[in-house]
C-alpha cells in the first residue's frame, strides 16, 4: 500500500533486490537495497491476463455458437434435400401416370394431345432436375437444356438417319425464367424435330446458341420439307409460346428455309 | 421401331408406378422385360436362366436394400449384363458407377428414357449406336469406348 499525497491509499508494487557488498576479506560491509517500483508493469500484466481470460471465454462462446449453427445448417440442408427428393419423386410419378394413360388411348387425336401435355410436364421435370443438379441453383443453362432435349427427341424416334449438329455456348439465365423458357424450348424443339422430319426422309437438325452482345440467340433448324407455319404448334402450344415468352422477356420467330424451318429464340442478356 | 434385336431387360424398382412405366417403355421399344424385382432379396431369388442383357436399377429399394448391392449381385450372377442406375439421387452413384455402366436421373422425360433404350439397344447389338448419346444418359467411358471399335 502507498499513501498518496492527497490522501487515500492505492496498491503499489516493487521489486526488492538485496545484494551484499563485501570487503576484500569477504566479510559483508553493507547491503545494497535496490527497490524499483513496478506498479506500471504489474498493472499492465494484470490487464493483459484479464483480457486474455475474456478472449478465451468469448472464443469458447464462438465455438459453441458455431457448433449450434452447423447443426442447424445441417438440419436445414437435410430438409432441403428431403424436399427436393420428394419433388423429384412426385414429378417422376406424375410423368409415369401420364405416360401410362397415354398408352391406353385408342383415339390418335387425343393421344397426340396427351403426349404433348406429357412432354410439357417432362420439360418442367427436367428443368427442376437440372436446376438442382447444378452447383448454382439461381442460374439455368438453357443451351445445355436444349441440347439434352434435342438429343432426347431425336433418340426417342429411334431413327439413326437424323443427324444432330450442335454448336452452342452456355446461356445462363436466372432460374426464375427457367420453367417458362423450358416450356417454350419444348414447343420449339418438339415441333421442328417431330414435324419437320416426319415424312421419314433423313435430315439434319442444327442447334446453335450464342451470347451475341446484348442478346442471347438460340436457334433450331431442320432441312426437312418445312412445316406449315400456320400449324407449327397446336392451339395451346402457340398460346404458351406467346404468353410465356412475354413473361420471360423473350421473342420466338419462325422462318421458312429452302428447305426446312428455322425457329429462333431471342432474349436480352440481362436475364 | 427398334431395328436391333430384342434385349432381355431386368427392372429393379420398388415404386410400382415407376416399374410399370419403365416396363411399358422397354416394351414400346421392342425389347422384352424378363423379370422385375423390388429388393435385393428378390433379385437373389430370380432364376439364373433369365440372363438379362440390360438392367435398370433404382438406388432406393424395398426392405432396406439398395441399388449398389443389387449391382454387385447382378455382376456376380449375370456378368455380361449392362447395368444402368435410375435414381433421383445420382450423387449417390460413385464415379466408377460401382461396376455398373451408367445413370439416368429421375425425373426423366419419356423422350430421354426411350432415347437411352434405343442407344443402349443399338450399342449392345450392332455397335456403334447410330443415334447420338442422349444427354440425359450418363454412361461409363469404358462402355462407349467398347462400342466405338
Amino acid at each position: 500500500m502507498a499513501r498518496l499525497d492527497g490522501g487515500g491509499i492505492e496498491t503499489a508494487y516493487f521489486d526488492y533486490a538485496l545484494s551484499p557488498l563485501r570487503d576484500e576479506d569477504s566479510s559483508i560491509a553493507a547491503v545494497l537495497n535496490i527497490t524499483p517500483e513496478t506498479t506500471g508493469r504489474v498493472v499492465i500484466e494484470q490487464r493483459l491476463a484479464k483480457a486474455q481470460a475474456a478472449l478465451a471465454e468469448s472464443e469458447a462462446k464462438v465455438r459453441r455458437r458455431t457448433v449450434d449453427l452447423e447443426a442447424a445448417l445441417n438440419a436445414k440442408t437435410l430438409l432441403l434435400h428431403e424436399v427436393d427428393h420428394r419433388v423429384k419423386n412426385n414429378l417422376t410419378m406424375i410423368g409415369a401416370l401420364l405416360r401410362l394413360q397415354s398408352r391406353q388411348i385408342d383415339d390418335p387425336v387425343i393421344t397426340a394431345k396427351l403426349d404433348a401435355m406429357m412432354e410439357r410436364i417432362d420439360a418442367l421435370a427436367t428443368v427442376h432436375r437440372r436446376l438442382y443438379q447444378s452447383d448454382d441453383v439461381t442460374k439455368f443453362d438453357i443451351a445445355g437444356f436444349a441440347e439434352s432435349m434435342a438429343s432426347g427427341v431425336i433418340g426417342a424416334s429411334g431413327r439413326g438417319d437424323i443427324k444432330l449438329v450442335v454448336d452452342i455456348e452456355p446461356i445462363e439465365v436466372q432460374s426464375d425464367y427457367a420453367a417458362s423458357l423450358g416450356l417454350i424450348l419444348n414447343e420449339m424443339l418438339t415441333n421442328v424435330i417431330k414435324h419437320g422430319l416426319n415424312d421419314g426422309r433423313s435430315g439434319t437438325i442444327k442447334l446453335s446458341a450464342r451470347g451475341n452482345g446484348a442478346d442471347y440467340v438460340l436457334t433450331v433448324e431442320d432441312d426437312g420439307h418445312g412445316i406449315d407455319l400456320d400449324k407449327k404448334s397446336d392451339g395451346l402450344g402457340r398460346t404458351l409460346i406467346s404468353r410465356l415468352s412475354k413473361q420471360a422477356g423473350a421473342k420466338v420467330t419462325w422462318d421458312r428455309l429452302e428447305p426446312g424451318t428455322r425457329v429462333t429464340l431471342t432474349m436480352k442478356s440481362v436475364h | 421401331m427398334a431395328r436391333s434385336k430384342p434385349l432381355k431387360v431386368l427392372i429393379v424398382e420398388d415404386e410400382a408406378l415407376l416399374a410399370m412405366d419403365v416396363e411399358s417403355m422397354v416394351e414400346d421399344s421392342g425389347h422384352v422385360v424378363v423379370a422385375e424385382a423390388t429388393s435385393l432379396y428378390e433379385v437373389e431369388s430370380l432364376d439364373a436362366a433369365i440372363d438379362p442383357d440390360l438392367a435398370f436399377v433404382d438406388m432406393h429399394l424395398a426392405r432396406g436394400t439398395n441399388g449398389l448391392d443389387v449391382c454387385a449381385l447382378i455382376r456376380k450372377r449375370w456378368s455380361d449384363a449392362i447395368i444402368i442406375f435410375v435414381t433421383a439421387n445420382p450423387a449417390k452413384v460413385p464415379p466408377d458407377f460401382a461396376g455398373g455402366h451408367g445413370v439416368i436421373a429421375k425425373p426423366f422425360s419419356r423422350n430421354a428414357f426411350m432415347a437411352a433404350i434405343h442407344y443402349l439397344g443399338e450399342g449392345l447389338t450392332s455397335p456403334p449406336p447410330s443415334i447420338p448419346k442422349p444427354g440425359d444418359l450418363v454412361a461409363a467411358h469404358s462402355l462407349i469406348a467398347s462400342w466405338s471399335t
